[in-house]
This record gives structure tokens, C-alpha cells and sequence, in this order.
């Protein structure tokens, strides 16, 4: 399944002055058991002490709780780009995962944030009806 | 060893092809395995303590039997 998220596409100081332009980029979902094999491999630490499932669903249940997205905080917003990270059949590193977004702009990470909190909801209904 | 090739193992060993499965669905699949599991070796347990005390089967008791005593 692919999920399309805005990134930005252009980040640069031409003339002293910050260029910045945003697109869009295409991921390959992969709700399979290599997204544990990811989150075991990328974040080993992590996986020691939980699953990505009891993790994905700590991070959701609070996603989906908070109204106010703009709150989030910033340890927050890792662990959500960590979770999703792990869901995504991608050779990028977690840090240049990470620089493909953009935080300065309020409006965008709105957005960003409203494109994850679907990746999230597409994660839980997948599953069999009986489990999701 | 880690989380995911012991599902893997669990699943190989329950003849149930993992390629494809969603994870939540692995996971509980797992799960199910392991109570089963659990629930196959209390029997077996049940079974072997009955037979060192001698005890062939468990039946209900019959008008018959309480007759017989």
C-alpha cells in the first residue's frame, strides 16, 4: 500500500534569504512482520523493552487523545516519526527520514501531523476486523 | 533472541505461512499458538500425573457403577 506524505523539497539560504519549497513524497506501507524486524534492527534499545505493536498503540491512543496537535511535544513527535518510520519499506536512514520534514512552518506540520495520524488509523484497521 | 524470529519460529512450527500477514493479526496469531500450547501441556500433565497414580481414564459415574459399589 503506498501513503503519500508532504515533505519539503527544497531547503536553501539563496542571498541571505531561506528558500523553502514543499512536495510530496510516496511510501510503501508494510504493516508485515518486517516492520518488527525493522523496529528491532533501527531502534534496538527500544524493541528490548516493547513490540512496535504496544508501542504503535501507546503513540496512537495518545495522538488521538490530544486535540490540540500544535502541543505536541518534541520527544513526542520523535516517537511518532520513529513508529511510522518503522512501517516504511525505505532504505533512508531515521535521520534523513527525519530531514525530509520540515518543523519551522505551524501550517505544514498541521498538515503533516493530520497525513500521520491517517498512516496510524490505516495501521489499526488493516488488521482483521476481530483484531483491529 | 528477538521478538520477530520468535514469532517466527512460533508460527514456522504451526505450519502457518507469516509472508503477508498483517501484525497485529501475526501477533494474536501468536498468541492463540501459545495458549494452545499451554492448554496441550496442562493436559498432557493432567494425563501423566493420573497415570503415576495408576488412573486409566476419568469417566462420569453411572446408576450402574454407584449400584455396583
Amino acid at each position: 500500500m503506498k501513503i503519500t506524505l508532504p515533505i519539503k523539497s527544497k531547503d536553501e539560504i539563496k542571498d541571505g534569504k531561506r528558500i523553502l519549497a514543499y512536495g510530496e513524497k510516496e511510501f510503501e506501507l508494510d504493516m508485515s512482520l518486517n516492520c518488527q524486524m525493522r523496529w528491532e534492527s533501527k531502534f534496538p534499545e527500544q524493541a528490548g523493552k516493547e513490540d512496535l505493536i504496544s508501542y504503535t498503540q501507546r503513540i496512537h491512543t495518545v495522538l488521538e487523545t490530544q486535540k490540540n496537535l500544535n502541543k505536541l511535544t518534541a520527544p513526542f513527535m520523535i516517537s511518532m516519526f520513529k513508529t511510522i518510520y518503522c512501517y516504511f519499506d525505505t532504505d533512508l536512514t531515521f535521520v534523513q527520514f527525519l530531514k525530509l520534514f520540515d518543523f519551522s512552518s505551524l501550517e505544514y506540520t498541521g498538515q503533516l501531523i493530520n497525513k500521520i495520524k491517517e498512516v496510524f488509523e490505516v495501521i489499526s484497521s488493516e488488521a482483521s476486523e476481530k483484531n483491529s | 533472541m528477538p521478538l520477530s524470529l520468535r514469532y517466527i519460529q512460533a508460527l514456522a512450527a504451526a505450519g502457518i505461512d507469516w509472508h503477508g500477514l498483517h501484525i497485529i493479526d501475526i501477533t494474536s496469531l501468536v498468541y492463540s499458538i501459545r495458549i494452545d500450547n499451554a492448554r496441550q501441556k496442562l493436559e498432557m500433565d493432567k494425563k501423566k500425573r493420573m497415570s503415576e497414580r495408576g488412573i486409566k481414564e476419568v469417566r462420569k459415574a453411572t446408576e450402574a457403577d454407584f449400584n455396583a459399589l
